[in-house]
This record gives structure tokens, C-alpha cells and sequence, in this order.
């Protein structure tokens, strides 16, 4: 198995900071399987916060993996066809995702009784809960993309 | 992406050349303006260069662009 490069390590730690403020997230806005009914200057608090959180996570680990071995990370067209790649399949989730709740929407009016999980897109909470679990899951869905990319592509050498 | 994309696929002669002019795959990637890791993948043929970045690695290991990179249909 090849080594780990720079850029998989911090792809590696965005993920799993990406993946800690989700969880927050979760749990300032569920309780159980239940989305929390929240006033919406709540909500506006934890979507500042969670942007906050993200952006300083970012910051930090590009500051602290410059500041191990004293170099930025110099992204080559490989890198950038990785992003590409990583960013097409985000795009992709993301579609994917908004078009299922589309359906569920559009399901619920016609059958009104079904034992289906119900969404309540009318809930801002709910709206509020589902969007931004979207965006998380497509950066999710980037990170992985980025780390299996590079672990596709590496290989051992002896020089 | 990779080495080989449909039918066919580019391979090189790159690791041979390279040592042959006593460089590193460190040495060879900061003269063709790439990572290491990029000259790692290309030489295992897991990841097929942009035509630039061929001609440019081809210049610096001073072979014929066709001694270094050749495609092979099947």
C-alpha cells in the first residue's frame, strides 16, 4: 500500500472535521429521530455557527499541515482533475438528493397515507434540517471521492 | 484519468529513461512542474498525463517524445 501523501492527509482531516460538525449539528437539531421545532433565530444562530466551524476547521488544517513540513500544498493537474472528479460526483449527490426530496414532496400529496418516513418541507426546521444535511452530505460525498481518487492512483516506488 | 480509458492505453518508458539519467522522481517532477506523486502515478500508468505535461516530461529527460510515451491499442 503506497503512502500517504500531504494532500490525502489533509483531504482525510477535512473529512473527519466535516463529519464532527455535522454530528453537532444532529444533535442541536434532533432529538431522537425527531427534528427539534425551533424558533428561527435559533436557527440562524446554528447556521452561522456551523458556517463559522467549517471555515475556521478549513483554515486550520491547511495553516497546520503548512506549518509541519513549512510548504503549501502545490496542486498539479492530477490534483486538479481529482477536484474535478470529486466535485462532478458532489454535483451528482446533490441533485440526486434534492430531486428525492422533490419526489417525497410531490409523493405525499398523492398518497397522503403511506407508511413511508414523512418530510415535512412546510416545517422551516425540517427544510431548514434536510438543506443543509444535503450540503453536508455532498462535501461528504467530495472528501471520499478526493481520498478513494488519490488511493486509485497511487502506487509504491523505489526511487 | 488513469492509464488506460476505453480501449487501449498510454504507456511510457519513463522509469528507464530516468534512472538512466540519474534523476529523482522528485528531481524529475519539480523540473516538468509536477507533484512527485503525479510522476508516481504516471509512470505506473495509473494516471495518463495531459498532452503538455507528456511533452514538457519527455524535454526533461531530452528523449524523442515517442521513446517515452507510446500508445497500445489493443
Amino acid at each position: 500500500m503506497a503512502a500517504v501523501t500531504r494532500t490525502e492527509w489533509q483531504a482525510l482531516a477535512s473529512l473527519l472535521a466535516l463529519v464532527a460538525i455535522f454530528a453537532w449539528f444532529q444533535m442541536r437539531m434532533m432529538d431522537g429521530w425527531t427534528i427539534v421545532d425551533q424558533p428561527a433565530a435559533k436557527l440562524f444562530g446554528i447556521y452561522i455557527v456551523v458556517i463559522a466551524f467549517s471555515a475556521f476547521a478549513e483554515i486550520l488544517i491547511a495553516s497546520l499541515g503548512a506549518a509541519i513540513d513549512g510548504k503549501r500544498v502545490v496542486k498539479d493537474e492530477r490534483d486538479l482533475a481529482i477536484d474535478a472528479r470529486a466535485n462532478q460526483n458532489e454535483r451528482i449527490f446533490i441533485i440526486v438528493a434534492v430531486n428525492v426530496l422533490i419526489w417525497q414532496a410531490l409523493m405525499e400529496e398523492v398518497f397522503a397515507g403511506h407508511a413511508l418516513p414523512k418530510i415535512d418541507l412546510t416545517s422551516l426546521p425540517e427544510l431548514f434540517f434536510f438543506l443543509f444535511a444535503i450540503l453536508f452530505g455532498g462535501e461528504i460525498v467530495k472528501r471520499l471521492s478526493t481520498l478513494w481518487l488519490y488511493r486509485l492512483q497511487s502506487a509504491l516506488s523505489d526511487a | 484519468m488513469t492509464g488506460s480509458r476505453g480501449k487501449g492505453r498510454v504507456v511510457n518508458d519513463i522509469r528507464v529513461l530516468r534512472s538512466a539519467r540519474g534523476l529523482t522522481q522528485q528531481a524529475l517532477a519539480d523540473a516538468a512542474g509536477a507533484t512527485r506523486q503525479t510522476i508516481i502515478a504516471v509512470e505506473a500508468g495509473k494516471y495518463a498525463p495531459s498532452l503538455e505535461l507528456a511533452f514538457r516530461i519527455a524535454k526533461v529527460l531530452e528523449a524523442p517524445f515517442e521513446q517515452v510515451f507510446a500508445f497500445r491499442g489493443e
